[in-house]
Order: C-alpha cells, then structure tokens, then sequence
C-alpha cells in the first residue's frame, strides 16, 4: 500500500514536472529554419549589449534592432533566425558592448535566452555533406594557366590566319572577275597554235592596236604614226611586236616568256579590249 | 601565205638592200628631207606601178624624179603636159618616109623605162586617156601596129593641186591607174635651212663668153649607182616578201570599209587591195624586213586609198575630209576600244 500511494505521488509530480516543462517551452520564442523571428522588450541585468561577431559554423544569426535604457539595466528588441533546428541559447550570440559601464563583465552571466528553430523538413531527412574542398587541376597555378591559354589563343590565332588559306585564296580568285591578260592568253596561244581563224587573228591583232592608240592618247596621231610610237612603248611594244612576229613572220625567232608578255595586261579588266571572238569559240577547222 | 614564191631571206636582199641604200645616198646628195617620198617612188619603181605626186610648185617633184632616173641605169623621158598637146606627141604616130614613099612608126616618148608626166593635169582628157590607157596596158598601138612598152615602164606623173584654171582633173576611174598618189608637204625648217645653204653654195658657171647661173639641176651627177640588174634584182627580191593571211584579212577589211563607210559614196576597187599588198611588200623590203606588217598597211593606206575613194556630198559639206575617213577606217579596224573605232565617229 506504502509502495502504491508513492508510486502515485511520484507520477504526480513528473506529470507536474513535465506540464510545467511544456508550458516553458510553449512560451519560449521560436521561428522556422531561415526565417527571422523578433523578440521585443527584453530586458537583460547586465551593462548594454551589442550582438557577437558571427562565426560560419553559428547554427543562430542574432541581431539587437533596438536597445533602451531600463532602470539600471537595458532593455532590447532582439531578432534572431536559426540555421539549424534546434533550441539554442541567444545569450551565447551577445557580448557587453565595447566602453559600456560594467563591460568588464561576462557575458555568461546572462541568464539564459532559449529560442527554439523548428525545421519543415521531415523527419529523417538526410543532411548533405559538409562540402570538402577538391583538389586543384593538374594544369597548376595561374601562371601555367595563363601560358596554357597564351598558347592555346596563339594556336587560334594561326588557324584563323592560315589554316583554309589556300582555299579561300582559291576561292576568291574563282570568284573574281577575269583580268584581260587572262582572256588574252587563250587567244594568243591559239593564235601562236594556228588555231585562230584568219579573222580572229587580225581582229586579236588591230585589237590590241586600238587599245593601246587609245590607252596612250595617240587618237590625234596618224594611224602610221601611232603604230610607230606603240611599238617602241614600254608596255606596248613587247606584245605587239611579238604577236606582229608570230603573225606574219614565216620564221620568228623569238620564243618569248608569254607570261611576261601578258604582265601590263594583268590588272585590267576583260572587257578594255573588244574583241569579236571568245575563248571557246572560232576554232579553226 | 598568199604568193607561192620561196619567202625572201635576209641573205637574199643583202644586195637590194646595198642598191636601195645607194640611190637614196644619191638624192640625198641634191635633195633635201623628202625620205617619204623618195621612199614611195621606190616602191613603184620596185613594184611596177605608177606613181602621182601632188604637191604645190617648188618643192623639188621635179628634181626628184630626174635624180631617181639618173641614178638608175634607166631611160628616161620627160613631157611637160600642156593643153595643146596630142595624144600622138606621147605614144608616137606613123609618118611618111619621103624617100620610100611608106609609113614609118615613129615612137613617141612613152618609149621610155622612166616617164616623167609633168603637170599631168594640164593636159587634154584625150591625152590624159591615151597615157593612162598605156600605163594600164603597157602597149601602144600606132596605126595597125601594136608595140609593148619597155621594161620596166613606171610613170611619175606631177599635178598642182592648187591651180585650177586651165587644168583637166582626173577622174577617179582614171586616177586607179596609180598605184600610189602621194601629197608632198612642205619642208620642215630645218631642212628649209639646209635648202637654203645648198642653193647658196651654188656658183655661176662660165659659158663661152657668158654664164649661167647654177641650179640643182646642174650640179646632179649623171653616173648610175645602180645598174638595171639591181633594179630586177629588188623587183624580184620584193616580190618574195612574205604575206601572212592575217596581213591580206587587215588589207580586206579596210577595202570593205571604204565600200560601207558612211561617208564614202564610191569606195576601193580591188585594185586597191592589190595595190596594197604590192605596195606594203616593196615597204617592207626598204625597212629590212621579210614580211609585211601592219604598219606598212597603215604607211601606205593614204597613198594608195585616197585618191580612189569618192567621199558624199553631206561629208564635204560638214568639212569631212578624206584623211579623216581613211583615218577613221584605220581606227575601226581594231573593233571599238571605248570610243573610238565606229565609222563616222570623227564627225561626232
């Protein structure tokens, strides 16, 4: 019976005790994890406040917005937002506030100032991993790096300049538009083959003639004249008293670099000699 | 190639070339500058064709043809064409032989290798015929007999283009006939001086009890440079001066452009081209060369093309000359470079 009725009292006072300890923990403040929570009008024995530094690794982020004098002690607005849930102690974030009087004092003589962060997460919910610094790239420093790009840009720089040059060079020239000397090759080849008509012949001939009398200003010229003056001319006269040679000498002596003839002629266009025959067509037969 | 002949050689025209160098040293020696003309009556001496110089009185057409005939071992005759001459002055006529009591033939001048025909517009259009008729055939009939004329015959005919009165122009069927008309200009000054130094030079010359005064004429040297076998010689040698096809296709288009120019109402005849090709050979020769090139064509368009074009009314009358259109035929042969080459383009 002893035994029973202390039973029972024993039960009463830890019902007692863990009603009491509920109600504590109900008034207590509390916030989610993130999100800031404030706790106004506290008043603290101690000289005035300020919040400590905070450290990384601090599970509690705490701010004083407001302090006030209150009696011999102060009075705060303090917020405060957990990182981490849990029930942590405010008192631990504070520290007396450089020059105050009585700063000499410890902060640990604070009574205690429980807040409780609750968490959204589930229950069980697995934490990631603390992050590990990895290991640099093989590649080393920044110098190595910046040699590495140096070359590597270097390397561009070449393939763009070089690489495919031959082929755009190739390109262009199919692109661009016949220079005289190039339509005048054919012909005289031709020409110099016998495979150019008798006419074609004379209208290649006179045809470089007139050109060139108009070409140097010689229309006020007698025609004998004008002739005369373009065969003893730089330009003029290698062509024209060659093909005159291979045209109506029954034995030229000459072999002459065609190329070289041609050069004055390179950088005209096709069309600054009319010429009544093409390329493909008026082959002899 | 045109001829069939074998093509001339350097070798080969070593000697004409000795000969031409001569007979010009030789006018040279009374006659000063005139190289052009010197050069075209070698071309008809050399080619056989007939020759007009037209120039006005007093720069040395006379004197010219004298020194060519002296320096030749050529015969020679001259006739100064007057407005009373007859066709039987020239070509020679039958006349009775008192002491046979038969017709002779007796030659005119046209008998001749060189025949100077003065003034040749001076005379009347029967003897103009007569002698052009000769020239083209190289005969003369007198009476029921026909005669060939010796070898070779070349007539250099002068005219004065300037006066008109009393004068007989030639036409142009006529004027074919020469090969080669050629208008003489003026000396240049400094050949002017050089005239003026020679003729100063001159002396006076006793005479008996008198004394001339000395003329170019005088002081001419009468001994040949070159013998007539030359002269066959240099005919020969031209006559194997290489023509290519493309020379003659050049002579073909500038003879078709005489015929469709717009200016032009009668244009070349054949004879023409012929002419040309004749003419461009015995050019060729005198510059050292072998073959023809354009540029003898372009030398002696003028001369040969001139005078047997007759240009429009319309062209005269806008002040068109016949150089400007034989100049602007030259032009269009090379196709039209730009602006130049179209027919009629001097006009615009």
């Amino acid at each position: 019976m002893r035994i029973l009725s202390r039973s029972i009292c024993a039960a009463v006072v830890l019902a007692t005790l863990l009603a009491a300890a509920r109600a504590s923990a109900q008034d207590r403040p509390s916030s989610t994890v993130g999100m800031p929570a404030v706790i106004r009008d506290l008043v603290l024995p101690a000289p005035e406040l300020e919040a400590a530094p905070r450290k990384p690794e601090d599970p509690v982020v705490v701010r004083i917005l407001a302090t006030y004098p209150h009696g011999t002690a102060f009075r705060y607005d303090i917020e405060f937002w957990g990182q981490e849930p849990g029930e942590h102690d405010l008192a631990g974030y504070l520290r007396p506030k450089p020059g105050a009087q009585g700063a000499g004092g410890q902060a640990s003589a604070l009574p205690p100032i429980l807040v409780e962060v609750r968490s959204l997460l589930p229950p069980g919910q697995v934490e990631p991993h603390a992050p590990v610094p990895g290991a640099l790239p093989a590649l080393g420093g920044y110098s190595t790096l910046g040699i590495v790009a140096g070359v590597l840009w270097l390397v561009g720089l070449f393939a763009i300049l070089f690489v495919g040059r031959g082929k755009r060079r190739a390109q262009a020239e199919s692109a661009r538009p016949p220079s005289l000397a190039e339509r005048l090759r054919p012909l005289v080849e031709r020409a110099l083959g016998g495979e150019l008509t008798r006419q074609d012949r004379a209208a290649l001939e006179l045809g470089l003639v007139a050109y060139w009398r108009q070409r140097l200003g010689l229309e006020g010229e007698t025609p004998a004249a004008a002739l005369a003056q373009m065969r003893e001319h730089d330009e003029a006269g290698p062509l024209l008293t060659s093909l005159e040679e291979w045209l109506h000498n029954p034995a030229p002596a000459r072999a002459v670099d065609l190329a070289e003839l041609l050069a004055p002629y390179r950088d005209l266009p096709a069309d600054a000699i009319e010429l009544p025959m093409e390329p493909e067509a008026e082959v002899a037969g | 190639m045109l001829d069939t002949s074998p093509d001339l050689t350097r070798e080969d025209s070593h000697r004409t070339d000795e000969f031409i160098r001569a007979v010009r040293k030789r006018i040279g020696t009374v006659v000063v500058g005139q190289e052009i003309v010197v050069e075209r009556l070698l071309i008809a001496l050399f080619t056989g064709g007939h020759i007009l110089l037209q120039g006005v009185p007093g720069i040395a057409k006379t004197l010219l043809v004298s020194v060519l005939s002296k320096s030749v071992d050529l015969a020679f005759a001259r006739i100064q064409f007057t407005i009373d001459l007859l066709p039987s002055d020239i070509l020679g006529a039958e006349v009775l032989d008192q002491r046979t009591n038969e017709f002779v033939v007796r030659k005119g001048p046209i008998f001749t290798n060189l025949l100077l025909a003065d003034e040749i517009n001076r005379a009347a259009p029967k003897v103009q015929g007569a002698l052009l008729e000769a020239m083209q055939e190289r005969k003369v009939t007198i009476g029921n007999e026909t005669f060939t004329l010796p070898a070779p015959f070349l007539v250099i005919a002068t005219q004065n283009p300037i006066e008109q009165a009393g004068t007989f122009e030639l036409p142009e069927a006529q004027l074919d006939r020469f090969m080669l008309v050629h208008r003489l200009e003026y000396p240049t000054n400094e050949e002017e001086r050089e005239i003026l130094a020679r003729n100063a030079a001159l002396g006076v010359e006793r005479q008996g009890k008198g004394a001339i005064v000395q003329t170019e004429f005088d002081v001419m040297r009468h001994e040949p440079v070159g013998s007539s076998d030359d002269l066959v010689a240099a005919m020969e040698a031209v006559h194997r001066v290489h023509v290519s096809e493309t020379f003659a296709e050049h002579v073909v288009q500038l003879v078709t452009r005489s015929r469709v120019h717009p200016d032009v109402e009668l244009g070349c005849s054949p004879r023409a081209g012929i002419a040309l090709i004749k003419a461009s050979r015995a050019r060729a020769l005198m510059h050292g060369r072998t073959y023809v090139v354009p540029e003898d064509l372009f030398a002696l368009a003028e001369d040969v093309m001139l005078h047997r074009m007759r240009l429009r009314y319309e062209a005269i009358a806008e002040g068109v000359g016949g150089r400007d259109v034989l100049a602007d035929m030259l032009r269009s042969l090379g196709g039209q470079s730009g602006s130049n080459g179209t027919p009629g383009e001097h006009r615009r």
